[in-house]
């Protein structure tokens, strides 16, 4: 046997486990969580989070609902009952989202089971003022699955596996976030589909079938890309159901994302644009927000504030100035600090520095190297090599000015 | 057939949604699985449940591979998840990136015997975090580094340092164990 094999059966025998195969209890459990699986799925009932679940066990919020669930069957009343019909066609859609102030958004990738989430409402011009966004796992893996709101004035966002809450208010993380929302806002899609055809880059065919109950077709084809859209529209509302995204492959569709909407008017309650009341008690929190967070760039280069950001951190721990530290390191509590860092007992700084650009998380991001001397719980000295503390600052952030380390998030 | 071609029929055949292949692979892979799990959970105290949870995962998910031959890329990262989800490591958010990509000249890396494993076991419990998850992932699977890093999602410099490091550590660890 190769001393790997060796090696790999040696460390599972030392933590008590067999290496080849597994106990009877353990293939008993196994079994039965397959004849659990292996039976006949039933469809599965769609996935709202807690807060929504919260929500709707108050009998105050249950009436308010319901009587928007009126409301929104009186809209779709007045829709079927309009004497005067303009042809159909994608102004139509677009007029039809006039009146529509509240949806549900589900973003499901061909390849995904667990979809994109968007609760979205919007003023009388149609803006949206606020939104709720969940985000799965594979979205972003490295970051996990996350939840977040925005308001023009606020945008929070839920890290869950990271157990970190960012309050902020970010030009570039707003672009990021409505640029999300642009493309499950239908009224928006609908009227970049008028400016494409207006442009004549995509081929458009409507079906309008006479039985009403069925959902009319716009199948959008672009011209010089391999690509195709299918919009599905109730004909009682004229308002989109989903809309089908494929990819052209060898002259076959191939379906890489479907955009289903509901929900259409049905009142969001105010909570859920806000996650302060959803979080863990003890999650970390970055409040970038309501606090002067990092350390003021003055007349000091890029390059020097990185470094001179990495070792004011360095010193605040070797003062014991936990705050200090903490609005240096994103802008997380100074008890945080002290619970995070604290074990590390710094007792000097060695080296600070050089700092090499690192654009990976903006123009203006740097890792910095540096080295320094903590001490033990037995007093024993130890040096602390940090390879890449990353320190940045962003020009179109809340504090242009301020620098501050960053990681992890 | 070698070990490769055989795990990527079996994970076809999962795949298909065939009872006997899923029972297989559990036959393979759980015993490592709870072994790299104990090392990323402290205590190892909700190894099993986790375990659980990892397996019900690939059951569900299983059809949404999308290269069979990434199996244990893709198994170890649910479990990964799974550990980090189950116990919210704290640490992991704030724990400063130490020795990340520092250049290792790689001559001088320790190699291990397989007659030490019993002391090398207690010893990678000594570890640092990030220094035991690679190196259980080195020793129990033989991963590359780059399979690595796609399942502890950094760079492959980062693993290579990080394993150069790891590696001296336990050996400085297993040298205080002789005295």
């Amino acid at each position: 046997m190769d001393n790997n094999r060796k090696l790999f059966e040696g460390l599972l025998k030392a933590d008590g486990i067999a290496p080849e195969g597994v106990s009877e209890s353990e293939r008993i459990a196994f079994s039965k969580m397959l004849d659990g699986q292996l039976k006949p799925k039933k469809s599965k009932p769609v996935h709202r989070p807690d807060i929504w679940r919260k929500i709707m066990r108050s009998r105050i919020t249950r009436f308010s609902t319901a009587a928007m669930v009126i409301l929104a069957v009186m809209l779709s009343i007045m829709f079927l009952d309009r004497s005067v019909s303009t042809a159909f066609g994608i102004e139509r859609v677009i007029a039809a989202y006039n009146k529509v102030r509240f949806l549900q958004v589900r973003q499901f990738k061909a390849t995904q089971e667990e979809p994109l989430e968007f609760w979205i409402k919007s003023d009388e011009q149609g803006n949206i003022t606020n939104a709720r966004y969940y985000l799965p796992e594979h979205f972003q893996p490295e970051d996990g699955a996350k939840l977040a709101t925005w308001t023009p004035e606020k945008a929070e966002l839920w890290f869950k596996r990271k157990h970190s809450y960012l309050i902020f208010q970010s030009k570039r993380i707003e672009g990021w976030m409505l640029s999300l929302l642009e493309q499950s806002q239908p009224k928006l899609v609908m009227k970049k589909l008028l400016e494409n055809q207006k442009a004549g880059t995509v081929e458009i065919d409507i079906q309008e079938p006479q039985e009403k109950q069925k959902l009319a077709t716009i199948t959008v084809t672009y011209k010089s890309k391999p690509k195709k859209e299918i919009y599905y529209i109730n004909q009682a509302t004229d308002l989109i159901t989903h809309i089908e995204y494929y990819r052209i492959e060898k002259n076959q569709d191939v379906l890489d994302l479907t955009t289903e909407f509901y929900d259409y008017n049905v009142s969001i309650d105010e909570k859920m644009f806000s996650l302060k009341d959803e979080i863990p008690e003890d999650v970390t929190v970055l409040d970038q927000l309501n606090q002067l967070i990092g350390i003021a760039q003055g007349e000091m280069s890029y390059e020097e504030a990185a470094v001179e950001t990495v070792r004011q951190f360095f010193q605040a721990l070797i003062d014991k100035d936990y705050p200090k530290a903490g609005l240096i390191f994103s802008g997380i509590s100074g008890e945080k600090t002290k619970e995070y860092f604290g074990w590390l007992n710094v007792a000097a700084i060695i080296s600070v520095g050089p700092a090499k650009p690192y654009p990976i998380c903006g123009p203006h991001s740097f890792s910095v190297a540096c080295e320094v001397e903590s001490i033990s719980g037995d007093g024993e000295k130890t040096i602390r090599k940090f390879g890449s503390v990353k320190a940045r600052c962003g020009e179109d952030e809340m504090h242009p000015d301020r620098w501050i380390i960053h990681g992890g998030i | 057939m070698d070990f490769e071609k055989q795990l990527e029929k079996i994970v076809h055949r999962c795949m298909d949604g065939e009872r006997a292949a899923f029972e297989e692979l559990f036959e393979i892979y759980h015993p490592r699985l709870k072994y790299y799990v104990r090392r990323l959970d402290g205590d190892g105290s909700k190894a099993d449940d986790i375990s659980q949870e990892i397996w019900l995962t690939v059951f569900k998910k299983i059809d949404k591979l999308k290269d069979a031959r990434s199996f244990a890329v893709w198994l170890y990262r649910i479990a990964r998840n799974k550990v980090y989800d189950g116990f919210r490591r704290k640490d992991r958010f704030v724990r400063l990136p130490e020795e990340d990509e520092l250049p290792v000249s790689g001559n001088d890396e320790p190699t291990f015997d397989a007659n030490d494993a019993k002391k090398l076991h207690r010893a990678l419990n000594k570890l640092k975090d990030h220094h035991r998850e690679v190196l259980t992932l080195c020793f129990i699977e033989q991963m590359s580094y780059q399979s690595i890093a796609d399942v502890v999602d950094c760079s492959i410099g980062t693993v290579r340092s990080r394993i150069f490091y790891a590696k001296q550590s336990l050996r400085k660890e297993m040298e205080s164990q002789n005295g």
